[in-house]
C-alpha cells in the first residue's frame, strides 16, 4: 500500500512537470519582412558586392559606408558630419587593404588580420571638428573602427595617404594592446611629461624635445604607445632617425633620444612576443620586418592607386 | 495497478495535447504596415515619370535640386547651388538613397550627394560658419504623402522641405542649366539699380536677392518698413515667396516674369518692379542694427582712385605700418533712446587679428548723420585695439592715426554710386568741420 502511493505520487508528479516542460513550436511564417534585416534593407549594388568579396568573405569585415548615426558619431556630440561620397569607398578601402593588411598578412600570414582586425569598419566624408581641432578615427575596443574624413582620401598624394594610413594604424594599435596589455613600465618612461589637456600647445618638435614621437603623444601612455608604432610603421625608420632623432638631440632639458629608443625598443619587443610580428628587417637573415613592408606598400600605392 | 494504468494513460494524453506549433507572422503588424508604406513610397519616387524637385530650407534660403530616383537606392541629382557654377552647372551626380521606418518613415541621403555640401562641416565647402554647414539636414521624417508632394521635416535641425513630381518642361529645363540661370538673372535684374514698385504714389524698394526678397518703404510718419522673406524661384523664372508677407500695401504672394520685366504679385493686382539709378530711401533708415544693412565693410581698393581723401590716406598709411591688408566694417549699435554707438571692427586677416573700437556718438536722425564724441576698447575681445592704437600713435602722432581722425567730427550717413559685384555702396562723409573730400567708402552687408 505505501509502496503503491509513492507510485502514485510519483506518476502525478511525472505529469505535473511534462505538462510545465511541453513547449510551444514557433514557426516564423515564410513571408515575413523584418525591418533591418532585409525588409527594408538595401538593394545590393556593385560597391556591396566589391565589399562582400573584398572584406565580408575575405576578413569577415563589414563596411559600413551608408550614413547611419548612430554608427557615425564616435561620441554624443553636436558636431555635424556627412556621409561618404560612395565613388570614394573602393579607392580608399583598396588603399587601406594594400597598406595595412597586405604587410601584416606578409609578416604573420593572414590569419592575423583576421583575427585581430576590427569586425566593422565605418567609413564618415568629414573630419569631426572637436574644439578648432579635427578627429580623423576611433577604435571602438576591437570591434570597431571609426574612419572619419573618407572625402578627402587621396590615395595618389602621399602626404594624405600616410597621415590616413597613420590614422587607421594608430586605432588598430589600439585594439593590439587593448588584447595583450604592453609593458606597463613603458608609462614610467615618461611620467610627468604626459598632458591630457594641453598637449595641443606643443609643436611636434616641442614633443620631440620631451622625448614624445608627436604632440599627440603627450595626451596619455596609450596614445604614445600607438603613436610611437603607428608612426614608425608610417613614416618609416629612416624619418624616425632622420627627423624625429635630430629634432630630440637638439632637446636642452633631457636625454630625449634615449626616451625615444627606449620607447620604440619596448614596443618592438611588445609586436614581436605578443603577436610574433617582426617590426624591422633581420639584419643577419635578411627577413623583411613589418615597416619595411608598410613602406614598400605605400610607395607602391601612391604609384599606382588601386581602383579594386 | 488499474488505477497506475489509468494515471499512465492520462498522461501520454496531456503531454502529447501540449505538443503545438505556431505560426508566427508579422501581417499587419505596425511593422509590416510600416515597411509597406516604405516600399510604397521607393516605388512612388522610382516611378514618377519626369523625376522631382526638392526645396530644402536652409540658414541662406530655400535650396532646390532636380532628382530622379530607382527602385535600387540610386539618386541622380542636379543643384542651383551658386558656389559651385563653374564645377555643378547643369551637371548631374549619383549617390544612393533609402527609405527607413524610425520613428517615422525617413528619407535619407545616405552617401554624399549635393545636398551635404549644404551640410558639410567645412565652412569653405558649405559657405556655412562654426562648423555646421547651413544648419539644414540631409535625412527627412515624412509628414505627410498627398497630390504629388512629399511634405518633410529635417530629422536633425528639423529643416523645412518639400518633394514634389517634376514637371516635363522642369524636366528638360534642368538639362540646360536653367535650375542657376534663373536664381542669377533674378539677382541681376536691373543689376547696380535702386528697384521698386509704385502703389498710390509710394515708392516701395524692393531688393531682389538670388533666395530671398527685402522690402522696404518709408511710412508718412517717416518710420521704416522693412521685411525680409525666403523665395523659392521657378524654372518659368517666377518667383515665389515661401511666405506671403503684408507690405502694408496688399499681400505679396511673389513675382511673375513677363520675358522682359518682373511684376510683383499681390491677391488684388499686379505691379512692375522698375529700377532707377538714384536711391530714394535715404541710407540711414536702412543701415542699422536690425536693418537692411549692417554693415559698411571697407577695403583700400574700395576707395576712388586718384582722388584726394585724408580718411584713404590714413588708412594706407595703417595698412604700411603693420604691412598688411586690412578690412574694417562699421556698424551702428541702438542704446536706450536710439541708436547711441557706432563699432569699428578692424581686421588683420593675413595674422588673425581683430580689434574693435567702440564709439560714442551723437546720433541725429533727421540730418542723417553722427558726431563721434570718443572711442573706448571696451568691446575689444583680445586687446589688440589698444596695441594698434598705441603703435600708430607713437611712431606717427595722433593726427596719423585713422581710428582717432573721426573723434570731434560729425559725418552724413549716405549712399556711394556703383556697386561692388551687385552689393550696395554707402559713405560716411566728413560735414563738420567740412571737408568733402574726407569720405570712407563702403559696401553695405
Amino acid at each position: 500500500m505505501k509502496k503503491s502511493k509513492i507510485i502514485y505520487g510519483l506518476l502525478i508528479l511525472l505529469i505535473t512537470l511534462g505538462s510545465v516542460s511541453c513547449r510551444e513550436n514557433e514557426i516564423i511564417a515564410d513571408d515575413i519582412d523584418i525591418p533591418g534585416l532585409g525588409g527594408t534593407g538595401e538593394v545590393e549594388n556593385d560597391l556591396d558586392r566589391w565589399i562582400f568579396s573584398n572584406f565580408t568573405d575575405e576578413y569577415n569585415i563589414e563596411v559600413v559606408y551608408r550614413w547611419d548615426a548612430a554608427q557615425m558619431y564616435s561620441s554624443l556630440t553636436t558636431t555635424k558630419l556627412v556621409p561618404v561620397q560612395y565613388d570614394k569607398v573602393t579607392p580608399m578601402m583598396a588603399a587601406l587593404r594594400d597598406v595595412w593588411f597586405e604587410p601584416y598578412n606578409k609578416v604573420v600570414g593572414s590569419d592575423f588580420i583576421k583575427l585581430m582586425a576590427p569586425k566593422k569598419v565605418v567609413l564618415v566624408g568629414s573630419p569631426e571638428y572637436v574644439n578648432g581641432a579635427i578627429k580623423l578615427g576611433q577604435a571602438e575596443g576591437g570591434r570597431k573602427i571609426l574612419l572619419l574624413n573618407a572625402n578627402n582620401f587621396d590615395a595618389s598624394d602621399e602626404t594624405i595617404l600616410r597621415r590616413d594610413i597613420q590614422t587607421i594604424q594608430h586605432e588598430f594599435a589600439h585594439i593590439l594592446h587593448q588584447t595583450i596589455l604592453f609593458d606597463k613600465t613603458y608609462q614610467d618612461i615618461s611620467a610627468g611629461y604626459y598632458d591630457a589637456s594641453g598637449w595641443q600647445e606643443y609643436s611636434d618638435e616641442m614633443a620631440n624635445h620631451r622625448g614624445f614621437i608627436s604632440s599627440y603623444s603627450m595626451s596619455g601612455k596609450d596614445e604614445d604607445f600607438v603613436e610611437v608604432l603607428s608612426m614608425v610603421l608610417v613614416y618609416g625608420r629612416e624619418w624616425y632617425e632622420n627627423v624625429v632623432l635630430v629634432e630630440a638631440a637638439k632637446s636642452t632639458e633631457m636625454d630625449a633620444v634615449a626616451v625615444l629608443n627606449k620607447k620604440l625598443s619596448m614596443v618592438e619587443s611588445y609586436m614581436l612576443s605578443a603577436w610574433g610580428v617582426r617590426l624591422f628587417d633581420n639584419v643577419l637573415t635578411g627577413e623583411k620586418g613589418l615597416e619595411s613592408y608598410v613602406q614598400d606598400a605605400v610607395n607602391e600605392v601612391v604609384a599606382s592607386p588601386p581602383t579594386e | 495497478m488499474k488505477k497506475i494504468f489509468n494515471i499512465l494513460l492520462l498522461s501520454i494524453v496531456l503531454l502529447t495535447s501540449c505538443d503545438n506549433e505556431t505560426i508566427v507572422s508579422t501581417d499587419n503588424s505596425a511593422t509590416n504596415r510600416v515597411d509597406a508604406v516604405v516600399k510604397g513610397y521607393i516605388e512612388e519616387l522610382a516611378t514618377a515619370p519626369y523625376g522631382w524637385i526638392a526645396e530644402i530650407q536652409t540658414s541662406k534660403g530655400y535650396y532646390q535640386f532636380y532628382m530622379t530616383f530607382t527602385n535600387t537606392n540610386m539618386v541622380t541629382m542636379y543643384t542651383d547651388n551658386l558656389m559651385y557654377q563653374d564645377q555643378y552647372f547643369a551637371k548631374a551626380q549619383t549617390s544612393t538613397y533609402n527609405f527607413r521606418s524610425l520613428q517615422r518613415p525617413t528619407l535619407s541621403f545616405d552617401t554624399y550627394s549635393y545636398i551635404h555640401i549644404l551640410n558639410d562641416p567645412n565652412d569653405a565647402i558649405s559657405g556655412g560658419t562654426g562648423n555646421m554647414g547651413l544648419e539644414t539636414d540631409f535625412e527627412f521624417e515624412v509628414d505627410s504623402y498627398a497630390d504629388d508632394v512629399f511634405n518633410l521635416v529635417g530629422r536633425i535641425n528639423r529643416v523645412d522641405a518639400r518633394l514634389r513630381k517634376a514637371t516635363e518642361y522642369e524636366s528638360k529645363q534642368v538639362e540646360t542649366g536653367a535650375m542657376m540661370n534663373v536664381l542669377q538673372n533674378t539677382a541681376n535684374y536691373k543689376k547696380g539699380q535702386f528697384c521698386y514698385v509704385t502703389d498710390n504714389e509710394t515708392q516701395i524698394s524692393v531688393t531682389l536677392g538670388a533666395r530671398d526678397v527685402e522690402i522696404a518703404h518709408v511710412r508718412e510718419d517717416g518710420s521704416l518698413f522693412y521685411k525680409k522673406e525666403f523665395t523659392l524661384v521657378r524654372m518659368n523664372n517666377n518667383i515665389d515667396l515661401v511666405n506671403a508677407i503684408d507690405i502694408e500695401y496688399g499681400l505679396l504672394t511673389g513675382f511673375s516674369w513677363d520675358g522682359s520685366k518682373f511684376k510683383a504679385r499681390f491677391a488684388d493686382k499686379t505691379l512692375v518692379v522698375n529700377g532707377q539709378v538714384t536711391p530714394f530711401i535715404p541710407l540711414h533708415k536702412m543701415f542699422k542694427e536690425g536693418g537692411l544693412y549692417k554693415e559698411l565693410g571697407t577695403i583700400a581698393s574700395l576707395f576712388p582712385s586718384g582722388v584726394s581723401n585724408p580718411l584713404f590716406t590714413l588708412y594706407d598709411k595703417l595698412e604700411l605700418a603693420f604691412n598688411t591688408e586690412l578690412e574694417t566694417y562699421f556698424s551702428f549699435i541702438k542704446g536706450e533712446g536710439g541708436v547711441s554707438q557706432l563699432n569699428l571692427e578692424l581686421l588683420m586677416p593675413a595674422q588673425g587679428i581683430q580689434a574693435v573700437y567702440s564709439y560714442y556718438i551723437e546720433y541725429n536722425e533727421e540730418g542723417d548723420q553722427f558726431s563721434v564724441v570718443k572711442y573706448t576698447y571696451e568691446s575689444d575681445p583680445a586687446g589688440y585695439a589698444e596695441v594698434i592704437d598705441n603703435v600708430m600713435t607713437e611712431n606717427f602722432g595722433a593726427s596719423q592715426v585713422l581710428m582717432q581722425y573721426f573723434v570731434g567730427k560729425t559725418f552724413k550717413i549716405d549712399w556711394a554710386e556703383g556697386d561692388f559685384n551687385g552689393a550696395k555702396m554707402g559713405r560716411f562723409v566728413q560735414v563738420a568741420p567740412v571737408d568733402a573730400t574726407a569720405q570712407l567708402y563702403g559696401v553695405l552687408l
